[in-house]
């Protein structure tokens, strides 16, 4: 018996007019208790509304909601014993750290004492000790965070709600955060849904994505399975940033691209397919074997080295990590695939 | 006094507009924040709205305040000179028994009203159709 979140073919239509747009069409799935599931998808795929309808801010249009087993679809927030941490943090600006982080209990009719109590020992297993009597506009953005995360768990939920809670912070201390959440959250096997729009933040903490598009389920699975083994033409492209070409599968099951072949890891059906290549997976040999280009554009990042080559098949984006070699632009080299990056979708 | 306090109550809608504008400035998820964490409307109001209004409050009732005074001076000026005020008139007439001239002046005041009101509507509200007609006929 699944203990966690289940959405039974969820519809979501705002406003009341019959042809108003559906945000959220027939979408099901389960999210199993006490793992970590991202909702991930460009913006406008319907990934907000979802979380908002888990959270009971938004009820379904039609469909229904369970979690831990009984029917939720008409209970708002309180009842569902849900906690959310917004992507503005929406801290109370005008209550200090400790009555932030008790306003919850406060409201459930705890005595302040014990709910002092409390709130202190969620401050620190957040790890912020000593900012109990400052504003939220006296901390930093990585504090005001931990603040937010301490007032959703001092009220031990049965799910935790993540919306978009990284976009705010700079990079180190996104990977820092994202780290945090997880430990976090399999120390105490919360239940937890997490909404994003960057795909590498879902691949690093989750236990299952939901990738959506445009109101509709594309894939769902692990992080591998949909890196690896994507099964449309969006998921391929999404995951990794992926470019996609045009190819076409023989009767064999052999696929060319161009003058390069490809064997694809599932089998595909003689006829038009796409083939999507990670910018990581082109391979840079010289020029005369496999793929002809010529290095259009050139950007030096550090660790690695951003380079467009026009080819036959168009521009290609490739990501080198060869620093040894630097390449001049106007130079010819010729393109070929690694193993691994490469992966192969039937076209619709 | 009295006529002080009558129209700082009556100026208050103005005044509202800016406390509005106050309001419009709460970040949305603090109201949610509020419910996810347990509250009902009324400790939400309570704890959360009214607390961060209390500036805008205070500035919509001076605000009130200011005009109702300045206003004052003219309501007296204006009733004690030559012309009177419509309003004051017809309660005047009233206060006489003359009911069939107080309702005849409250007539031409409705219809002069109303016409001020399409003018304006007419004015200001037509360019608003007008974006609307155009869309439609793009679809």
């Amino acid at each position: 018996m699944n203990n966690g979140i289940e959405f039974h073919n969820i519809t979501k239509r705002y406003g009341t007019d019959a042809d108003a747009p559906l945000a959220v069409k027939g979408i099901s799935f389960v999210i199993k208790q006490g793992t970590l599931t991202t909702i991930l998808g460009p913006s406008g795929c319907g990934k907000t509304t979802s979380l908002r309808m888990i959270a009971g801010l938004e009820s379904p249009t039609s469909g229904s909601i369970i979690m831990g087993g009984r029917d939720v679809t008409t209970l708002g927030p309180a009842q569902r014993n849900v906690s959310m941490m917004f992507q503005s943090y929406a801290l109370f600006p005008h209550m200090n750290v400790i009555e932030n982080v008790s306003y919850g209990l406060k409201m459930s009719g705890i005595a302040k004492p014990l709910a002092k109590a409390r709130a202190l020992e969620a401050m620190k297993n957040v790890g912020l000790v000593g900012y109990d009597e400052r504003l939220p506009s006296e901390l930093s953005g990585g504090q005001q965070q931990r603040v937010a995360l301490a007032r959703a768990l001092v009220l031990e939920p049965d799910v935790l709600l993540f919306d978009e809670p990284l976009s705010n912070l700079d990079a180190r201390l996104r990977r820092e955060m994202r780290e945090e959440i997880r430990g976090l959250q399999q120390r105490l096997k919360l239940t937890v849904a997490y909404v994003t729009h960057d795909q590498s933040e879902a691949l690093a903490v989750s236990d299952q994505i939901i990738v959506m598009d445009h109101g509709v389920i594309a894939q769902a699975g692990t992080p591998q399975a949909l890196y690896e083994y994507p099964e449309t033409e969006f998921v391929a492209g999404f995951m990794g940033e992926a470019m996609l070409f045009p190819a076409s599968a023989d009767a064999g099951g052999s696929v060319s691209l161009g003058p390069l072949r490809i064997t694809p890891r599932q089998a595909m059906v003689q006829g038009a397919v796409k083939v999507a290549v990670r910018p990581e997976a082109w391979r840079i040999g010289v020029a005369g074997t496999g793929l002809r280009a010529r290095l259009a554009k050139s950007a030096y990042l550090g660790s690695v080295h951003e380079y467009t080559f026009e080819t036959e098949l168009g521009p290609i984006f490739v990501v080198s990590s060869d620093l040894n070699r630097v390449l001049q632009v106007g130079s010819d080299v010729g393109l070929s695939l690694a193993d691994h990056g490469v992966s192969v979708v039937q076209a619709v | 006094m009295e006529l002080t306090k009558s129209l700082m109550f009556r100026n208050l809608p103005v005044g509202v507009r800016a406390g509005t504008a106050a309001f419009k400035q709460l970040d949305k998820s603090l109201d949610e924040a509020s419910m996810m964490l347990r509250a009902g409307s009324v400790q939400t109001l309570r704890y959360v709205v009214l607390p961060l209004l209390k500036p805008a409050l205070v500035a919509a009732l001076v605000y009130s305040f200011v005009r109702a005074i300045t206003t004052v001076s003219a309501v007296i000026f204006l009733v004690t000179a030559e012309n009177e005020l419509a309003t004051t008139y017809i309660i005047g007439r009233v206060g006489n028994g003359d009911y069939g001239v107080a309702l005849a002046y409250c007539t031409v005041l409705i219809i002069l009203m109303s016409i001020a009101t399409t003018l304006i509507q007419y004015f200001v509200g037509e360019r608003k159709l007008g974006r609307r007609k155009v869309a439609a006929k793009a679809q």
